[in-house]
């Protein structure tokens, strides 16, 4: 069945059909909340919120993409959060970042432990990168750089414009480049940045 | 909708910064990349910014993809049909009224302050009549007759005691009359006036908002001196001062029965121009607070 069909039936009632609809979309919404909230706590119960909030509002969904839709109540729970956050500080998200568990999905029987260890680092370097943007710009390199969402796909998850989507991506692009230069000896030698400017 | 302004107050290095992003990105205009791969080819540091950014890129599409916890399906037990959200199906639509309401508001505020402006302009004859008609049709339906018929009747070949009397209802309006209606073959006093009354224009907003009285006091009062300096056209020059000097009398007393009976029941005069940025405003307070509700409910 299209997804389209399984949306009107959802609005209709039918949680089994919405549920279709959300084993097809939770692996995107989640990676992209786990990006944003850079927690594997908080990324699942942003997804779970989103799904919730999603099914709640399908009346409101009309048209497009439901996976951009998705996104967009995706990111916007985000900010909630991080706004939260912000106000009540909890637990160091490095401290969070650094649990090995959840990096135990990286763990690769075909590579080495020293193989193994190197890319867990390289991870972890790229995250506390990212964790390190504004939020909007975290965001925006998120879907851009990691999950592959053209410009104006952005400018719709997020509203906002696409002259907006350009300067907060290249403005993450700086900062990023500016802290992976620091941790260099973690990046394999394809992707050590030079430092001539 | 900004983005010009945006783009206008950007520094060069960020205009420069998005470009190298746009051009990884494949976001340039062939005409853009062009120029910027010819920019490029001239400047090595460019070059190594450009490679600086792609690595980083490429990290970043190095993260690998986390696999869910769990699944975040729904238990058919908890969630039942989804309800209707009028306010989140509507929201766009109230965005839109709201705009619409606050466009409006502002075009009506600048139309009342122009058209303010322009009747300060206006000359206190057109004033005094403009006065004087919702006087006289109001109130006194012959003397409003009569002084529609006066600048036709202003030259002096007429004669009928109701011309008379509507001359002598508002020497004013003569004022008025001769300002727009053919000056008398026969020269008169009156006639002195008229430049006054083109040159000199009464402050007309001021006038419009006073009370009605006032206003009236002030026409009246300038009907009267205007007697007395300018004898009725309808008198012939050869009769004797009695008749001269009795109109202004009448005169005074008939402009003063329209300022009594106007103290005691004012005219509604409601001006929409007014009172349209109040609704106006109103609206606009109940549709914000709407469309701010409605975005908060948003998923």
């Amino acid at each position: 069945m299209d997804e389209a069909a399984l949306i009107e039936q959802a609005k209709k009632g039918d949680v089994t059909a919405y549920n279709r609809l959300v084993l097809a979309h939770q692996q995107v919404v989640y990676n992209v909340a786990y990006r944003i909230m850079g927690q594997p706590q908080a990324a699942e119960d942003v997804t779970q919120e989103t799904f919730i909030a999603a099914y709640k509002a399908l009346h409101s969904f009309r048209e497009g993409s439901l996976k951009a839709w998705l996104l967009r109540i995706a990111t916007n729970r985000c900010y909630d959060e991080l706004r939260k956050w912000q106000r009540r500080p909890q637990s160091s998200l490095d401290d969070l970042a650094e649990e090995n568990e959840s990096f135990a999905f990286l763990r690769d029987p075909a590579l080495g432990p020293e193989e193994q260890q190197q890319r867990v680092e390289l991870v972890q370097a790229i995250e506390r990168c990212l964790q390190g943007l504004p939020a909007d710009q975290r965001a925006t390199a998120v879907l851009c750089d990691v999950e592959g969402y053209d410009y104006e796909e952005i400018a719709h998850i997020t509203r906002v414009s696409l002259g907006t989507v350009k300067s907060r991506l290249s403005r993450a692009r700086s900062k990023l480049r500016d802290c992976l230069q620091g941790v260099q000896e973690l990046l394999p030698a394809a992707y050590r940045l030079g430092n001539e400017t | 909708m900004f983005d010009f302004l945006r783009n206008w107050t950007k520094s060069a290095e960020d205009k420069h910064q998005e470009a190298i992003t746009a051009y990884l990105d494949n976001a340039l205009s062939p005409a853009e990349r062009q120029r910027f791969e010819q920019q490029m080819a001239q400047d090595p540091a460019l070059q190594a910014e450009v490679a600086q950014q792609q690595q980083t890129r490429a990290l970043l599409r190095q993260l690998p993809p986390r696999q869910v916890p769990r699944n975040f399906t729904l238990d058919p037990a908890l969630y039942g049909r989804p309800a209707r959200q009028p306010l989140i199906t509507y929201y766009p639509a109230l965005r839109a009224a709201t705009v619409l309401t606050a466009v409006l508001f502002f075009f009506v505020i600048g139309l009342n302050l122009f058209m303010g402006g322009s009747a300060s302009m206006a000359p206190a004859a057109d004033m005094a009549v403009s006065q004087l008609t919702a006087e006289t049709t109001s109130e006194e339906p012959t003397a409003g007759m009569a002084f529609e018929s006066a600048p036709a009747a202003a030259p002096f070949s007429v004669e009928e005691p109701a011309l008379e009397e509507a001359a002598s209802d508002s020497a004013a309006i003569e004022l008025a009359a001769t300002a727009a209606a053919p000056l008398p073959a026969v020269p008169t006093p009156a006639a002195t006036q008229a430049p006054e009354a083109q040159t000199a224009p009464l402050p007309t907003a001021t006038v419009s908002n006073l009370p009605r009285p006032i206003a009236t006091e002030v026409v009246a009062e300038r009907a009267a001196t205007a007697e007395i300096t300018a004898p009725l056209p309808t008198q012939p020059e050869t009769d004797t001062a009695v008749t001269n000097i009795t109109p202004p009398i009448e005169a005074v007393d008939i402009l003063t029965q329209p300022q009594e009976t106007s103290t005691q029941t004012p005219a509604p005069s409601i001006d929409l121009l007014a009172v349209a940025p109040i609704g106006l405003l109103v609206l606009l307070a109940l549709l914000s607070i709407l469309t701010l509700y409605a975005r908060r409910k948003l998923p």
